[in-house]
This record gives C-alpha cells, sequence and structure tokens, in this order.
C-alpha cells in the first residue's frame, strides 16, 4: 500500500513472449469496496504511522492501485512503438522499468504520438514522462530537446499545449 | 570529376516545396541557423540520378502554424528556444536551379526539371564550383571566390572575349580593379589584344583610387613588352617620370562628319549645323576642316555661303563652333605621323595598347578621340576580316575597354556612333568592347542586351539595376542578390561565360603575390636571378 510507481514511470509486463510498456498516469489508494468511503481518523494519534498501528485492519481495507497507458511493446529485442495485439492478462506481473529498459525504449520519441493523443494522456502526463526518462540519460538535456522538438511535429496546430509542455520539460 | 553522391557540403535543409520556373524552397535543418544564409551563395540538391546545382535567391521565415506568431513561445528560455527554432519556426530559403550534373551521364545540362520532395540540400564545395566553373587552365582565369566559400571560381575567357561584355557598378566598388583584373588575364593569357580608352589614366603605369594612399601597378608595368602606352598627353605622362611609346596627335583631315555627330551636344551643334557639316565635307573632300576653317579665318564664310547656296548665318554658326576643336591641343593642322596606323600596328602585333587622356579628360576629348580611332581600326579589321579566306587569317580578337561607355552609347547615340555598331554586330568582325559604366541605365537598352556577360557590382539605383538585369532570363530574383551586394569587392557575373549566375568577392588586387602571379619581379627579385644567371655562367 501506498507505493505506487512515480507519475510517468515506465512500467513493463510480459504476455508470452512480448514484453509490454506501459506510463503510469494514474494512482491512488481507495477502499476495496466501491463505494465505501475511508473515515476520518487518528484525532489523539501524533503521527499517520500511529493510525495504522492502532488500526491493523485499515491495510487490509485500503489499496493502492495505479492505471498505466500502453505505449508499446518489444519482442525479440525488437521495440514496437504501438500497441501489442493482445491485452496483458489478468494475474500477469507488473514491474517498473530498470535503467537499462528505460534507455533501450527512450531510444525512440515514437510512443510520444500515443502519449499526447491518448484520452487518459495528459500534458501533465507527456511532460513527467520524459522528466523520468530523461533522469537515467547521460545527456540529459539533449533527451529532452529531442523530445521538445517531437512535440512540436507533434503539437503543430496546437502552440499553446506545446508551450505548456515544453514549459514543463525545460531542464 | 565528381561521380559518386557522397554528401561533402555541410547539411542544410531538405526540399519541401518550389516549381522550375518560381524556384526550389528548402526547410532549413533545426541546426542551421538562418543568420549564417545569405542571398547569392551556392547550394546543391542531391537528386536521385542528377546534382542540381542553384543559387540562393531569397531567405524567408515560415512558422507550422500562424497561431505561433500572435502567442509566440518563450524565447529568452535558450531550452525553448532550441526546441522551437527548426520545427515549429524555421527558416526557408530560395533556390533558383539553374545547372544539373546527370550523374548517369557524367554530363553537365540546363535545368529542366526539379528535384524530388524532401531531397536533402548541402552547401556546395570547391569540387561542385570546379565541376561547374572548371579550374584555372591556360583560358580560364581565376575572378575570386564564390561568396562565403574558399573556392576559386574562374571565368572562361576564350567565351568572354568572343562577345562584347560589360563591367557596371556605382563608383567605389572596385569596378576598375575587376576591369584591370580582366585585362591582366587577357593579356596573360593572350586570348586577346586590348584598347583601353583610358580617360583617368589608371591603366597604363600605375593608379591611385580615389581617398586610397597605395599606388598600384597597372599594364605597361606587368606586362612591359606586351602593351604600349600612347599618350594624348605627352607633358602629364613625362611629369610622371615616364615616357610613352607614343604621342598621339590628330590632324584636322583625320576628322570626319561622323565624329562630330556625336560631339553635337559638347559643340552644341543642331541639326541643320550637322547636316552642313556634311555638305561641306562633300564639297571641300578630305581636308574640308582645316580649309572651312582657314576660310573662316579669313572671313569668308559669306562668300562660302553665296558659292554654295547655304544659310550664311547657318555656316557662320558652324565656323564658330568648330573653332573649339582649335581648344583640343591634341588636334593638330596635320599629324606628322598616323596614330591609327601606329595603334594598329600594336595591335596586329599582339601588343595591346592603352590610350591615355591624362589632363584632357574632358567628354569632348574623350567621345572625339575613341570614336575617332575605334572607327577606323574598326574598318580595318571590318576589311581584314571579309579578306579572311580562313579562321588563319582573321585578326586577332580585338576588345575595346571603353569607361564612361553611355556617352557613346546613349539610345540617341548608339545609333550613331561606332560603339553602338561594334555591340550590335558582335563578334562578326572580331571586335567587341568591354563596357565600364557606372550608370547603365544611361545605356540604350538595345546594346545591353547585346552584351555577353555582365559583372554587377553594387548599384544603388533602381533604373540602373533593372538596367543592367534587362534581358536575362532571371531578373527577378537576381534583383535581389544584386541589391544585397556589399558596396565593395562583391559582384554578380552572369550571362555568357559562366554557366550560371554567381556571386563572386572579388580576387584582391595589388598584393606582391598578385603580381607575381602576372609575371612582374621587383627590382631585387631581377637583381637576384641576374647575380644567379651570372653565377652558373661562369
Amino acid at each position: 500500500m501506498h507505493q505506487s510507481p512515480p507519475f510517468g514511470s515506465l512500467a513493463k509486463t510480459a504476455i508470452g513472449p512480448q514484453v509490454v510498456f506501459a506510463v503510469v498516469y494514474f494512482a491512488a489508494t481507495l477502499s476495496i469496496e466501491p463505494g465505501r468511503k475511508p473515515v476520518a481518523r487518528g484525532r489523539d494519534e501524533t503521527s499517520p504511522e500511529d493510525i495504522y498501528r492502532q488500526h491493523p485492519q485499515l491495510s487490509q481495507l485500503l489499496r493502492t492501485e495505479f492505471h498505466s497507458l500502453v505505449v508499446g511493446y518489444s519482442e525479440e529485442n525488437t521495440l514496437y512503438n504501438y500497441l501489442p495485439p493482445f491485452p496483458a492478462r489478468i494475474h500477469s506481473f507488473v514491474y517498473l522499468c530498470d535503467e537499462s529498459e528505460r534507455q533501450q525504449f527512450s531510444k525512440s520519441l515514437d510512443f510520444l504520438g500515443l502519449l499526447v493523443k491518448a484520452p487518459q494522456g495528459s500534458d501533465e502526463l507527456t511532460a513527467a514522462c520524459l522528466r523520468y526518462l530523461a533522469a537515467s540519460k547521460e545527456d540529459k538535456r539533449d533527451f529532452l530537446v529531442s523530445g521538445g522538438r517531437e512535440l512540436s511535429r507533434l503539437l503543430a496546430g496546437e502552440p499553446q499545449r506545446l508551450n505548456s509542455i515544453l514549459k514543463r520539460i525545460r531542464p | 570529376m565528381t561521380q559518386g553522391y557522397s554528401q561533402e557540403g555541410k547539411r542544410l535543409g531538405i526540399v519541401v516545396a518550389g516549381s522550375l520556373s518560381q524556384g526550389i524552397e528548402i526547410k532549413l535543418d533545426s541546426q542551421v541557423s538562418i543568420e549564417d544564409m545569405a542571398v547569392g551563395r551556392y547550394v546543391s540538391i542531391e537528386g536521385k540520378k542528377k546534382r542540381f546545382y542553384g543559387l540562393i535567391t531569397d531567405v524567408r521565415l515560415g512558422a507550422i502554424d500562424p497561431r505561433f506568431s500572435i502567442n509566440p513561445p518563450d524565447m529568452s528560455d535558450p531550452f525553448i528556444a532550441e526546441v522551437v527554432i527548426g520545427t515549429s519556426a524555421f527558416g526557408t530559403i530560395k533556390v533558383l536551379p539553374r545547372i544539373i550534373w546527370d550523374i548517369t551521364s557524367s554530363a553537365m545540362q540546363r535545368t529542366k526539371t526539379v528535384p524530388q520532395p524532401f531531397q536533402i540540400v548541402s552547401e556546395a564545395t570547391q569540387r561542385d564550383i570546379d565541376l561547374i566553373f572548371g579550374s584555372e587552365d591556360e583560358k580560364r582565369l581565376v575572378i575570386g571566390n564564390p561568396l562565403d566559400m574558399e573556392a576559386k571560381l574562374c571565368l572562361d575567357l576564350e567565351l568572354f572575349a568572343t562577345l562584347s561584355n560589360g563591367v557596371f557598378g556605382k563608383s567605389g566598388t572596385g569596378k576598375t580593379f575587376f576591369t584591370h583584373h580582366l585585362l591582366n588575364g587577357l593579356i596573360q593569357k593572350s586570348k586577346a589584344v586590348s584598347l583601353v580608352f583610358d580617360m583617368h589614366s589608371e591603366y597604363g603605369w600605375s593608379w591611385r583610387p580615389q581617398g586610397s594612399h597605395q599606388e598600384f601597378k597597372a599594364l605597361k608595368q606587368l606586362f612591359p613588352s606586351k602593351v604600349a602606352v600612347f599618350a594624348l598627353d605627352e607633358e602629364n605622362y613625362r611629369r610622371r617620370g615616364l615616357s610613352p611609346d607614343f604621342i598621339v596627335r590628330i590632324g584636322y583631315d583625320q576628322i570626319e562628319p561622323a565624329d562630330l555627330e556625336i560631339l553635337r551636344e559638347t559643340l552644341n551643334l543642331n541639326d541643320l549645323q550637322v547636316d552642313a557639316i556634311y555638305r561641306i565635307r562633300q564639297r571641300l573632300d578630305k581636308k574640308w576642316l582645316k580649309e572651312f576653317l582657314s576660310q573662316g579665318d579669313q572671313g569668308s564664310i559669306g562668300t562660302l555661303a553665296g558659292q554654295w547656296r547655304e544659310n550664311e548665318s547657318n555656316l557662320e554658326a558652324v565656323y564658330r563652333r568648330l573653332t573649339k576643336l582649335r581648344n583640343l591641343p591634341f588636334v593638330v593642322q596635320e599629324a606628322t605621323e598616323d596614330s591609327v596606323a601606329q595603334i594598329l600596328h600594336k595591335l596586329e602585333a599582339g601588343i595591346s595598347v592603352v590610350l591615355e587622356f591624362g589632363r584632357y579628360r574632358d567628354f569632348t576629348s574623350y567621345i572625339l578621340v575613341a570614336n575617332l580611332l575605334t572607327r577606323r581600326i574598326y574598318d580595318k579589321y571590318r576589311e581584314t576580316t571579309e579578306g579572311a579566306k580562313g579562321d588563319s587569317e582573321r585578326p586577332r580578337p580585338l576588345i575595346i575597354t571603353l569607361e564612361e561607355a553611355h556617352k557613346f552609347l546613349s539610345p540617341e547615340l548608339a545609333r550613331q556612333t561606332i560603339f553602338g555598331t561594334i555591340a550590335r554586330e558582335m563578334r562578326k568582325y572580331n571586335v567587341t568592347l568591354l563596357v565600364v559604366d557606372q550608370r547603365p541605365s544611361g545605356i540604350d537598352p538595345e546594346v545591353l542586351s547585346q552584351l555577353g556577360t555582365r559583372v554587377a557590382f553594387r548599384l544603388d539605383d533602381v533604373a540602373d539595376i533593372d538596367a543592367v538585369l534587362s534581358g536575362s532570363e532571371d531578373k527577378s530574383e537576381l534583383k535581389t542578390v544584386l541589391s544585397r551586394l556589399e558596396t565593395r569587392q562583391q559582384t554578380l557575373v552572369f550571362g555568357h561565360s559562366v554557366p550560371m549566375a554567381v556571386v563572386v568577392e572579388v580576387e584582391p588586387y595589388g598584393s606582391p603575390d598578385y603580381y607575381r602571379k602576372f609575371g612582374f619581379r621587383d627590382a631585387t627579385e631581377i637583381g637576384k636571378q641576374v647575380t644567379k644567371d651570372i653565377e652558373e655562367l661562369f
């Protein structure tokens, strides 16, 4: 609980021989029963941790979930920047990509096309994803400039959106 | 010669639009700064089967969406500026492709098509320039380097000498330097002999440009055995410690009515008086001028008028106006030696002639002498050419350099003066003109259109720019290029002797290396050579 991957980070899961990559765009800690809202607690406690100690059932009644947007998959070491033919299976394990996978994935910037056009996507997400991928790069600035240029092409008719993303990714 | 497709020059961008008539539009790559682009520069466009060469004729800014100009990005941030330039906002250049290098047949052609979309555009390299203009050899002269390039650019003197040509530009732009350079090249490479009407005494021994302290060596110093100086003003020449090869004197009997007709403005002659002069010539024959003036001196114009049934006051007026010729010291009753014959003699021997006017730089002297001499030289050339049975008998090509050419070639005079005839008849008789002028708009358009190669330095007046470019196929594009030339040392060369128009940063004149290239050795060098020769001999 409370350990969702960062907003804009890259997660992966396997579908047979395929590894699907997805960008985390939503994370929340909610009640396991839909419609049942958590009650405010801890009036007499000194720290939030004390609440969980006093009410151990809370960790069973609440859970943290995150949503991610599929932006590509790889198969036999080839990366495809479009949607995989099948969805991920239930109970597949999901991992956060390690640095080498992030490097590999960000060699092509074509995933930005899916990101800026997806209904679940947002300018905040695009910016966060670029910042997240840039962090693992040695040439951080160059990567962000290339990302920005790719966005300039994708958002050719939307200067306002482009401006707002660029302001969020400047190093 | 170039065969491969390899891109050697710096990549500039890609072809995005265009047409054969309007030119090709090229979007610059983001790493190419638009501020480094300049009209007049050469680029090459790599096609699938052909390589296109052209001149940048316009530089423009573009934005991917018009809203960018209303709501511009924050360009003070270097990151945003780096992203946006070249993508959302970009530079475009317009290129006029004029020459195609066909890779499959290894042949140069005129452009008849355009490259495919999105082909790569690069800066032209020395190899490209050599391919288009050729490299220096016995008939090609290096005239400078193309704009913003290190490459050497050559002019084909053989082609140059076949037609009349023009060098234009306002004063102080370097047209005299360039004319010198051309003449040096023509004399060194012996493509033609030159006759220079040197109104400002610049082409003989040396000259000092306005506002400069440096003295530059002229033709006689560089080519002592290939150039003869004829002086109209002996005193002026001797005052400089020099002695001319010949002193030009013009006898009255050498002056023809046609020579005076073109002086009608300076001598203030009207139509009636000009007609009367022609009739006097008919009646008095060869010595008409001497005879008529002496009759006038004796006060017998009235008697003549009676005899010839001429209007007396008209004849009196003619007499008064013709006496002005006596103010010209080089016009004498009878010339002891025939200057024209002397000049022809030199020209036939392959020696170029510079005619220095010295102090007599007024237009009356200049027009009278230039027209009179040229008419007779031209007649002689025509006779020889018409009598020639084969090419070997044809006289050596003669290039007459004419400064202040608009004085001879104005629309009113071009039909009367011999220069108009030479310009129009072109190379028929192996005589061509090298017109040097700062007011091309004053020259008859028909004459301008006959000029083979035009060298245009900076011109400010729109009428002059229009005149220089008249009849050129890319007039509107070249106009942009021409009006953006620097005030000095930059020129646009286009026409017959260059495969395509080119902006040239002209070869600097006057360095010791420059003189040495044309065979000049100074006294110390000659001294060393003599010592060495003596040592070797003994």
